[in-house]
């Protein structure tokens, strides 16, 4: 970690306020394609971000040159360039809006990530592959393992210190089946799903073979069986697929930037009006929301966003009513509402804007076998592998790996290519029952911004029941 | 010296250096990406931040004894540090790849050739810039992302091999709103020109008034449309999502399989080929592998060839043709048709006017179905008339059928559609694309 207090002494007088944000980041790829190495790469990235205010408007330059020449040539880049923008801001900030957060972070692990050496971890990602040639038919396996290790830490002239340390994990494992004219592939909680903070002790044959040979399996299963009907129904989606529902139809849409018009040229708008607050049923009673940084385990755990706020658990939707919007403290004085700590940016070279984190749907009461028992007739899907919607977040349509009819009660027969449209809240208003237990998953790539950006996000959930829903086959 | 200059300069001393420090049996390919932008962000015709960013990120495949390893790090432009930074993952990926085990279907590093090529550019200061973006468009609600600086993509390999691209250009990506109602327009040069500017600004603001006339309600269905340069764009990007990949082929998850396989084919009017000629992108890869200058890939509907790489040639014991890695579409260009400008209105009748496409995903990839929403301005349009906007709409359409017998006519001229991704770093390519005629296209939602 760079001496920061040394890099921000020389220019903290130069500006309203300045800021210095050190990234490190460190990831590791390991890929295999039918038991082959097809990636072993290492990246690192580093940088410092500078950030200063004048006269009202914040200004951001990123260098990896880290001496203190290299700070003062981006200083002068940042300030000239948010001096020009200043005669034309969309808001006139001060430095209340960084407030001068003070603490650490650090992911709760057992075992650091080098723990386990090259050979150990490739040794244990061929096994899953093998776990996975369950039959001829069986034609490409893949494994993926993203390993990442990030330190932030951040100083202000205000007083801010914060240093914060991540260790990251995500997985994919997949098995595609071919027989005839048909291919389907099936991969454990859809691609990358597996997304945590978690150190080696993820490296489990015990944890993951067992799930690799069902997928496999499961792959063998689809290529023989029916195509999704086409009908409204009855409609039971398991937790990895919640995971998109939530992200793309609840997450995006109270992005407070969004609803104030930032992302309108890129990713979109957002149907949710600032006098929806408080007012707009969102969806049905049974529905319970929340912005939850301190989940343990969960990918976008963290303490403190990257403009000063320290992250604690909020309610988003309560009861099915919009309470709360996802914005930072620039969002939060520019809309006159609520947020959350959630200011944040992908690297050094990129400013932060209001992105979600891990965003949570609450768990029911009801028994997963019970969920199924009260169905009449209805589709059960597992794992996204397909993901739409318009950029108000309305109109979705989303696909997934592997579905199940369920008729008078039972699982009957397994179905292929199921997918299913609708709008977002007469569709979160026909929530009509959660399972018990949640099951968190994560994505290290949703995307957003201008310049654009990938953010790391965690999910988690139960089991959901929804009436009516319009579902098709391929 | 200019930061082109400077990082060349830079480059080649870190490459001649790790060149040097090899030992026996040891080959290395490097790559550098670099850019020094200035991004400004518009939200109502004011701006919402600015950001300013040098980076300089290079990459080192390590070869030795049939086993490779890829490492990727930021140069700081500071040589000394960088020298030291260079020898030390040298030396860390000299032990990681022992521990490796032999990639089969590794490419062998060949020396194939130099090639420079280097684009100038002469526009405003980013700080001007704001001023001559926000003066036009007074009174207007735009938003939008301002993009300008040099961008660099350069490799070497320690067999000889060199090659060099660097451009200097800007472009100005942005909406105009009236409340909900929206139209996109760009404007992309390497060298400014206010009339230009202007003129881009105008043809925008007069598309905008159109979304004043009164919304049409449009039932999902099936609909003649006409897709304009800017909506075929997305469409285009699906190909580089496996659909033209050899790799997903040879695997079975193509998209494009039955096309492949002779069991389909697309309309007779398509042709689809990358066209390095449009001088966007250059034509080198990863490994510094050159593609033809053009590439015919989809020839009057049928399957020509597929994108291939030389890791994917290796594997299946076919012949490559220098694709990425990703094998996904680097200059594509789709080749035009008859239908003029004047006669797209009277051509399409009665149906649909759709300027932009939204998220884009496969419904059902291996029909090569893609779902959809319609965005920005698309218009209801009546015995040739513009009669008003439309409310967005859900489509889901196979590929084989708005490609192929749905596929009326494309238009006779083209557009190009700059690359404007700013992932990571600042992409640049782009696509020179037609509008198309579709006599069916179906709406869902």
């Amino acid at each position: 970690m760079q001496n920061l207090d040394s890099l921000l002494k020389p220019i903290r007088n130069s500006a309203d306020w300045v800021g210095l944000k050190f990234f490190s980041e460190k990831t590791i790829w390991r890929s295999l394609r039918n038991e082959s190495p097809d990636r072993n790469a290492t990246e690192w990235d580093t940088g410092i971000r500078i950030e200063v205010l004048i006269d009202g408007q914040f200004g951001y330059a990123g260098t990896t040159d880290l001496s203190p020449e290299g700070i003062q040539k981006a200083f002068v880049s940042a300030k000239s360039l948010a001096q020009a923008a200043s005669k034309h801001k969309v808001f006139n900030y001060s430095r209340l809006h960084r407030p001068p957060a003070q603490g650490q972070y650090k992911s709760q692990i057992q075992k650091s990530l080098d723990h386990l050496g090259v050979k150990e971890m490739i040794d244990v990602l061929r096994d899953c592959s093998l776990a996975m040639k369950v039959s001829d038919k069986i034609i490409t396996r893949s494994v993926d393992a993203m390993i990442v290790e990030t330190q932030i830490a951040s100083v202000s002239s205000t007083g801010e210190e914060t240093q914060q340390d991540f260790s990251m994990v995500s997985l994919s494992f997949g098995a595609t089946a071919s027989q005839g004219f048909e291919t389907q592939t099936r991969t454990q909680n859809g691609g990358f799903a597996l997304c945590y903070q978690i150190g080696s002790e993820i490296f489990s044959r015990h944890r993951l073979l067992g799930n690799c040979k069902l997928m496999a399996e499961q792959a063998l299963e689809l290529v023989s069986a029916e195509n999704c009907p086409t009908e409204t129904t009855d409609l039971l989606l398991a937790p990895d697929q919640m995971m998109l529902q939530i992200h793309e139809s609840i997450g995006h849409p109270l992005e407070l930037d969004r609803i104030l018009g930032d992302e309108r040229n890129y990713a979109g708008w957002s149907f949710v009006q600032v006098e929806d607050f408080g007012k707009l049923q969102y969806g049905s009673p049974l529905m319970n929301v929340v912005f939850e940084p301190e989940r343990m385990g969960s990918l976008a755990s963290y303490a403190f966003d990257e403009g000063g706020s320290r992250a604690s658990r909020e309610y988003l939707i309560q009861d099915g009513l919009l309470v709360r919007g996802l914005g930072g403290t620039e969002s939060q004085v520019r809309s006159g509402l609520q947020g959350v700590a959630n200011f944040r940016s992908s690297s050094w070279n990129r400013p932060p804007i209001d992105r979600m984190a891990n965003i949570n749907l609450e768990a029911g009461t009801t028994p997963l076998e019970d969920m199924i028992a009260s169905v009449e007739r209805g589709v059960l899907m597992q794992a996204n592998r397909s993901w739409s919607i318009d950029d108000y977040r309305n109109k979705f349509q989303f696909g997934c790996e592997y579905g199940q009819l369920i008729e008078e009660g039972r699982v009957t027969k397994i179905l292929k290519n199921p997918n299913y449209r609708g709008v977002t809240v007469p569709f979160w208003n026909k929530l009509k029952m959660l399972s018990q237990t949640t099951e968190t998953y994560g994505t290290p790539w949703c995307g957003k911004g201008e310049p654009s950006q990938l953010i790391r996000v965690g999910h988690s959930s139960p089991y959901c029941l929804f009436s009516d829903i319009e579902v098709f086959g391929g | 010296m200019n930061f082109i200059e400077q990082t060349k300069f830079n480059f080649d001393k870190i490459s001649d250096l790790i060149f040097a420090n090899l030992q026996s049996g040891e080959v290395t390919n490097i790559s550098l990406d670099g850019e020094n932008t200035n991004f400004v962000r518009f939200n109502n015709n004011r701006v919402r931040q600015t950001t300013h960013v040098e980076q300089l990120i290079l990459t080192m495949q390590l070869q030795k004894k049939n086993k490779s390893i890829l490492y990727k790090w930021p140069l700081t432009g500071n040589f000394e540090m960088d020298r030291r930074e260079a020898l030390l993952k040298l030396g860390k990926a000299r032990a990681e790849v022992e521990n490796l085990p032999l990639d089969t279907h590794q490419v062998p590093l060949l020396n194939r050739g130099e090639s420079f090529q280097n684009f100038t550019g002469d526009y405003p200061a980013a700080e001007d810039f704001i001023q001559l973006i926000t003066a036009a468009a007074k009174g207007s609600d735009l938003a939008g992302l301002l993009c300008l600086g040099p961008v660099i993509s350069a490799n070497r390999n320690s067999l000889g091999q060199s090659h060099w691209f660097s451009t200097d250009s800007f472009f100005m990506d942005y909406s105009l709103y009236d409340g909900p109602k929206a139209v996109k327009a760009c404007y992309s040069n390497s060298k400014w020109n206010a009339q230009e500017w202007h003129d881009n600004l105008m043809t925008a603001k007069n598309q905008l008034s159109l979304m004043q006339r009164p919304v049409q309600s449009v039932q999902p269905g099936s609909h003649r449309v006409y897709l304009a340069p800017g909506a075929v764009s997305p469409l285009v990007d699906m190909l580089s999502w496996n659909a033209l990949s050899q790799n997903s082929f040879q695997r079975g998850t193509c998209p494009f399989k039955k096309l492949g396989e002779k069991q389909l084919q697309l309309s007779e009017k398509l042709s689809v080929r990358e066209n390095f000629d449009l001088g966007l992108i250059p034509r080198f890869n990863l490994l510094g592998e050159l593609s033809a200058p053009q590439l015919n890939l989809i020839e009057s509907g049928q399957l020509t060839q597929f994108l291939t790489s030389s890791r994917t040639a290796k594997e299946f014991s076919i012949p490559g043709n220098a694709a990425c890695e990703a094998e996904s579409l680097r200059s594509p260009e789709v080749l035009p048709g008859h239908l003029s400008r004047e006669n797209i209105l009277k051509k399409l009748e009665t149906g649909l006017y759709i300027s932009n496409l939204h998220y884009i995903n496969w419904s059902d990839q291996m029909s090569a179905r893609v779902t959809g929403i319609t965005r920005f301005g698309c218009f209801w349009v009546e015995k040739g008339e513009i009669l008003g906007p439309i409310k967005d709409l859900r489509f889901d359409n196979s590929l084989y059928d708005i490609w192929g017998k749905e596929l009326e006519d494309l238009t006779d001229f083209q557009e190009i559609d700059p690359t404007i991704d700013t992932y990571h770093n600042r992409s640049i390519g782009g696509k020179k694309i037609p509008g198309m005629l579709i006599s069916a296209f179906k709406f869902t939602l």
